[in-house]
Formats: structure tokens, C-alpha cells, sequence
């Protein structure tokens, strides 16, 4: 018995059609590691497992999260704080997500986005409607707005985060700067600029600052999307763009940085929490869209405590989750972009016998 | 070799198809990626480990089975998915209550759908996912029973046409629109502005603003005045609403508009017309075009001569904000003169029944 030879062409033909396909997707499980940042170094990356250990639904005793966006740990204290977008509140948790306290009763808020609290207790929270950053006192009682820089435009705060020093970094949307504020508010530095390339900023959705001050940012629409910059500001290296591929992103709208110094980031669209090293090479995703402990459903913010444990909120899924990581040696090299992985090479090996043959 | 090249050819092909779309607006292709609503493979169900398929399908979604997935393989229900992008982010324009978006010097964003509670609750206008039948719904349709984006808009982009609307069924023509600082007269809507600035989904609030901003939107009277062709709007936007308002528009003989069916001039209306009527062009003092003329705050009508306002004609837009805003049925409540609110959605009157008059005291003076 032998195939008709029409039947066999159309059979090469379809195996030929994967094949290509698969090599130029770069396809094949274990060659996550595509687009890496060039002209970096790469340490021996250690991946991680994040194992679900909490999930919290209740905000303050009676209410409950429903659309958290924004979340930031206060290292000093062992403290989480949540921004609510629908509960117009910012509620403040313990590390394990036992709620403590909440603010934002007075009206003080609309939307907010994000709160960061000092180590003297100043807590800044970027408010949603109008977009401005507020400052309260520890108790939670607003104090004055935060006198942003601003151009000929209004000033339009679009992320917020603190540094070990207190500075304070906010994101302007006008400018598409990062502005860079000391503990007393004054302007210190700006960082990245408008357009779209290394160093150029558009629509920032979160920001890390590392121990060593070197600055990690998100942003939606730009290209790259995680953008490192110096302590100073200086433009270090970028990586991931809005394109498919588990390495790149659809809305990455939060970015941490664990006790590791993995980066990790938080895409809303992809339900995913996605782990890089500090160079960006990719290093595992996690989350998956779902409603059960350790899934996510349009993940918003992301955090860490820079020990053990990872805080993520999500929009739809209205909670807050508690992770604890768990260090996994990776075997295999992660950052060798120029050698093709195994499952590439076997590919590429029948892609040629099937040439072969035709000829 | 042949084969080769058809295989090469299609593989291609696959390949750009996954990857691009047309030109055109960001919903187009130009920008926005199919992976970033839809699951190929029922991938996004799941953790990333092939673990347990989640159990409990999202509130709202359109599950094809217990386990999902959504219809057209979305990641999830349409609405959620809409709103991850145009709610509360500053990534696109905002729909959702307040403008959150709201950037100088027009405070604009493209808010704002009702939420259901205070102060935006149901009855201000459209609110998303279940809804009763909609007022004005033609007679023998089915009503699907929710409220989509997809609805009004079409998802994919629809680069000639205004906001993206929709459905496809109205054609791309009657939703025309251009952006220029001088009118097209052909075109359904006119932007008043020279152009819009930045990058098609990299546009900030300052940048898109402008587009929204309602001192900057014109719609132009299409049809001709005459009277004959009662049915037809006076601007293709209107069509859209048509969609599920269909008893809303029309002639005295036309079931849609609820006047007298044998009548051959206008009868009394039983809803308001905004088809092939002309403001202050009916006796009796029904309306009266040179109040309106005199206005300092005008609501939007169709016409092309923006200075007399000759054979202009209400249009849903000229009473309603199509997103909703803070007034029963999403109303305009816009006093003709002296100070209105910066984004036009309340009209600065927080008094529904000093809004209403006021509304109506636009083109008329009974009352006024």
C-alpha cells in the first residue's frame, strides 16, 4: 500500500506550512527567552514558583474590593496598601491580607489609582478624578494636594511610586516624563521623554524602584515597554513591546521587583504575572485568567515585600491575592539568544529532510 | 518547488495575518493585536502549567459550555474586555462615569456610561450588560437582553467611520466623518480641529481631548429638506441609535414616528421627531429658529450653516449624550445662556426641572 502521490504533496505541504511556521514563531516549549535585551549580561537566573497562600475579598469589615487597582507595600511596616477605583477607598492590610484599615470616607477620593506611604507616615495617593496626587497624614486624613510640576498643560499623574530614600517618582502624562521629587516635594530630576524608542515614555502604568535606585518602569504603549533607568535617569536597557509572544505584552499595567531582583510585571489584558531577570530575560508567566487561588482575571497592580511574598490585585476578579515565592534552580542557560534550543533544531532538522524528499 | 513557494507563501500569510491587521484606526489592526482579546486555544482559562480549567465562568460572560470558553474564543466578556482598556486608565479614552481622562483645556474624555448607582444610575442613560427592552425598540424585533460596546461599535475598527460606530448593516458612508478645520459638508460629522496629534494608541488625554470635546464636534445635515422621505435622518448618526430606537424618528405617516397613519402633514407627535423637520419652520410657534439662533449655548442640531442655523434639524445627540452623564435619560439639560459646566455633560444645571425647560427652551418658547 502507498499513498497517492497527490494525497502525500498535500500532506508535505501542511508539514511544511507548520514547520515554517513553528521556526520563524521561534515555537517549541523551553525558547522563552526571544527578544532578549542586547549588549547585557546575564547572572545564572533562579525562576520562581508563586504558590497562592491567601485570597482577600473583604476591604474593611462590611465592604468589599471591587475594582482594586493600585498596590504598593510599605517594607517599614509590613503594610499593603489597595486602591479601589469603584469603592472610591484606599484600604490598608496586613502582610497577610488581614485587612486593618481603610480611608477615603470623606470623599476625599475619586478613582483612585495607587497609594504609597513614607517612612514618617505621609501617605501619597494618585487620585483618578481629577487626576492629582493627594497627600494624607497616617490616619488617613487628607492634608493638602502634592504641587506637581507642570508645563503649559495641566499636570496629569498617571503612576506613582516611593523610593528607600522617600523620593517620590510620579509619572506625568503631559510631559511623559517621570518626575522625581525629594521628601520635602521639590522637583529633583526628570527622567525619559516623549516619544516612542529607549528612554521614551507614553503612557506610564507603573513604577519600581530597586535598593540601588535604578528605576523599572511600565508603560502600555511604548516601545520598549519595561524601560530601566539609572539612579541618575540614564536610559540602561528596555525590553518587551506590544506584540504576541510570552515575552512581550498587551497591557502591562503594574511592575515590581522581589528580594530576588526578579522583575515582575503584571499584564492585565494576558492575565499574567510575568517573571524576568533584572537584565530582562524571561523567566517563567503566571496567573492564567480564572477565579480560583493562584489564577488571575485582569490583573492590575503588582507588589512585593521584598522577602517572600507577592501581592496582586485584579479588576475583575475584585481581591487581592498573597503569593509566596519558591525558588527554582533553572537548568538550562536562559539568556542565549544566538543558539537555537533543541526543540528548534529538531524542527529545523525536519523542515530539510522534508525539502529533501521533495526534491 | 512549486510546493515549496505555496508553502512558504502560506505560511507567510498565516503569519501576518496572526500578527497585523489593516491600517486605519487603532481597533483596525494598525496597533491592537487579536491575542489581545482573544484566546487561540482556550489558553487563558488555565493556569500557565496546563493546570485545572477555572470552574466558575466570569459574571456576564457569554459561555458556550459550564467551563467556557466565551463566544469567539474572547478572553472574556465583551464588555470587561472594553473596559480593561477604557476604564480608569490612561491608555484610552474613558467611558465609564466621571472623565478619567479629563485633560486641559477641554476636560474631555468620551465618558460617561451609567454604572447603575448614584450619581450615574440606570435610568441616566445607557448602562452596560442586562437591560430591559429598550424604549422606542422596533415593534416585533428580539431584544438580546444586554447591553454590549458592540452594540454601538464596532470592535475590529472601522476606520471611516465616526467613533467607530456601528453596526456594519448601516453603511460606512452614513457614518462619515473628517477632521479638519474646514467643514466637508459631505461628511456625516465634522471635528473642528487640524488634526489629531500623536500616536494611534499612544495618544495622552491632552492628545485625544480635542476629539471628544463637544465644542469641537459638528454634525452636518445630509438629506435634503423636503417634504418626502420622512424616514430618512437628517444625519447617519442617528442611525446608530435607530438601531434599537427605531420608533424615535420618521414621518407623520410612519408607524416609527407614532403619528396619525392616514395623516399627509405632521400630526401630533407621539415621539419627538428628528428626522426631516427644520427648526422654526412649522407655524404655531413650535419652535422658533431665531431663539435658537440667539442661544449662547447652543445643543448640537444637523445643519451646514453653523452662522443662521437655515434647515437644521434636531438629532438624538442635540438632547441626549449617546455615553449617559448625571440627567434622567442622559438629557442635556443646556440653559441657553450664561455659564455651562467645562465638559458639557451636566449643561450646568443640577435641577431637572429647570433642565428640562431649559433643554426644551433651546428651539422653543412655550414656557419660556
Amino acid at each position: 500500500m502507498y499513498a497517492r502521490p497527490g494525497i502525500q504533496k498535500v500532506k508535505q505541504l501542511l508539514l511544511i506550512t507548520i514547520l515554517f511556521s513553528l521556526v520563524a514563531l521561534g515555537a517549541g516549549p523551553g525558547t522563552a527567552q526571544q527578544n532578549e535585551p542586547t549588549g547585557v549580561k546575564s547572572a545564572p537566573p533562579t525562576n520562581v514558583i508563586l504558590q497562592p497562600i491567601q485570597v482577600v475579598y473583604q476591604q474593611v469589615e462590611g465592604t468589599y474590593l471591587k475594582s482594586p487597582r493600585g498596590i504598593w507595600v510599605d517594607r517599614n511596616n509590613d503594610e499593603v496598601y489597595v486602591a479601589d477605583t469603584s469603592n472610591d477607598l484606599v484600604a490598608v492590610f496586613n502582610a497577610t491580607g488581614l485587612p486593618l484599615f481603610a480611608f477615603g470616607y470623606n470623599r476625599e477620593l475619586k478613582e483612585p489609582v495607587k497609594a504609597v506611604a513614607d517612612a514618617s507616615g505621609r501617605i501619597y495617593v494618585l487620585n483618578g478624578i481629577p487626576r492629582a496626587v493627594k497627600i494624607f497624614n497616617y490616619r488617613g486624613e487628607y492634608l493638602k494636594d502634592f504641587p506637581l510640576a507642570g508645563g503649559a498643560d495641566k499636570p496629569n499623574p498617571t503612576a506613582l511610586a516611593l523610593d528607600h530614600n522617600g523620593n517620590i517618582y510620579i509619572a506625568e502624562g503631559s510631559s511623559r516624563q517621570i518626575q522625581v521629587y525629594d521628601s520635602a516635594l521639590r522637583l529633583i530630576r526628570e527622567i525619559g521623554k516623549k516619544g516612542n524608542g529607549d528612554s521614551h515614555l507614553n503612557t506610564v502604568q507603573g513604577i519600581a524602584v530597586d535598593t540601588d535606585g535604578t528605576v523599572y518602569v511600565a508603560d502600555a504603549t511604548a516601545t520598549p515597554c519595561i524601560q530601566v533607568f539609572s539612579a541618575e535617569g540614564k536610559f540602561l536597557r528596555g525590553w518587551g513591546e506590544h506584540n504576541a509572544g510570552p515575552h512581550n505584552f498587551s497591557l502591562p499595567a503594574g511592575v515590581a521587583i522581589d528580594g530576588e531582583g526578579r522583575i515582575i510585571v503584571a499584564d492585565t489584558l494576558r492575565h499574567a504575572i510575568t517573571v524576568f531577570t533584572k537584565e530582562g530575560v524571561y523567566l517563567g508567566r503566571h496567573g492564567g485568567m480564572g477565579s480560583q487561588p493562584g489564577a488571575v482575571s485582569f490583573p492590575t497592580d503588582i507588589a512585593t515585600d521584598g522577602k517572600e511574598r507577592v501581592y496582586v490585585v485584579e479588576r475583575l476578579g475584585s481581591r487581592l491575592q498573597v503569593w509566596e515565592e519558591k525558588n527554582v534552580v533553572v537548568r538550562r542557560r536562559a539568556s542565549a539568544p544566538s543558539s537555537p534550543s533543541p526543540m528548534r533544531g529538531q524542527i529545523q532538522k525536519g523542515l530539510n529532510d522534508v525539502m529533501k524528499e521533495m526534491k | 518547488m512549486k510546493y515549496l513557494s505555496i508553502a512558504l507563501l502560506t505560511a507567510v500569510m498565516l503569519l501576518g495575518a496572526a500578527a497585523v491587521g489593516n491600517a486605519g484606526v487603532y481597533h483596525a489592526g494598525g496597533a491592537l493585536l487579536c491575542y489581545d482579546c482573544h484566546t487561540m486555544h482556550f489558553s487563558m482559562q488555565h493556569g500557565w502549567d496546563g493546570g485545572a480549567v477555572a470552574n466558575t465562568p466570569t459574571a456576564g460572560g457569554n459561555w458556550l459550555s459550564a467551563n467556557g470558553p466565551n463566544h469567539y474564543l474572547l478572553k472574556a466578556p465583551v464588555n470587561e474586555l472594553c473596559l480593561a482598556c477604557h476604564n480608569g486608565t490612561s491608555v484610552a479614552p474613558d467611558v465609564l462615569e466621571a472623565n478619567f481622562n479629563a485633560a486641559s483645556p477641554n476636560n474631555r474624555s468620551a465618558g460617561a456610561l451609567n454604572v447603575g448607582t448614584a450619581p450615574y444610575n440606570d435610568w441616566k442613560g445607557h448602562t452596560l450588560g442586562p437591560a430591559p427592552t429598550p424604549p422606542g425598540f422596533k415593534a416585533g424585533g428580539t431584544w438580546g437582553g444586554d447591553l454590549e460596546c458592540t452594540n454601538c461599535h464596532t470592535q475590529h475598527g472601522r476606520a471611516g467611520a465616526y467613533r467607530n460606530l456601528g453596526p456594519r448593516s448601516i453603511p460606512e458612508a452614513d457614518l462619515s466623518f473628517e477632521i479638519s478645520t474646514t467643514n466637508n459638508t459631505s461628511k456625516h460629522v465634522w471635528i473642528n480641529i487640524a488634526g489629531l496629534t500623536g500616536t494611534p494608541g499612544a495618544r495622552t488625554p491632552a492628545e485625544w481631548s480635542n476629539f471628544y470635546d463637544g465644542n469641537n464636534i459638528f454634525y452636518n445635515r445630509i438629506d435634503a429638506p423636503a417634504a418626502t422621505n420622512w424616514n430618512k435622518s437628517s444625519n447617519g448618526i442617528s442611525k446608530v441609535c435607530a438601531t434599537c430606537h427605531y420608533d424615535f424618528h420618521g414621518g407623520p405617516q410612519d408607524a416609527g414616528v407614532g403619528g396619525v397613519a392616514a395623516g399627509s402633514a405632521w400630526e401630533e407627535f407621539i415621539r419627538h421627531p428628528n428626522a426631516q423637520v427644520n427648526n422654526g419652520a412649522l407655524t404655531g410657534g413650535h419652535s422658533n429658529l431665531s431663539r435658537f439662533v440667539a442661544a449662547t449655548n447652543k445643543v448640537k442640531v444637523a445643519t451646514v450653516d453653523y452662522t443662521a442655523y437655515t434647515n437644521s434639524s434636531p438629532i438624538c445627540q442635540s438632547c441626549h449624550k449617546s455615553h449617559g452623564n448625571q440627567n434622567p435619560f442622559g438629557l442635556i439639560f443646556m440653559n441657553r445662556t450664561g455659564t455651562i459646566s467645562a465638559n458639557h455633560e451636566e449643561g450646568g444645571e443640577t435641577n431637572p426641572v429647570a433642565g428640562i425647560r431649559n433643554l426644551c427652551g433651546q428651539c422653543h418658547v412655550q414656557g419660556n
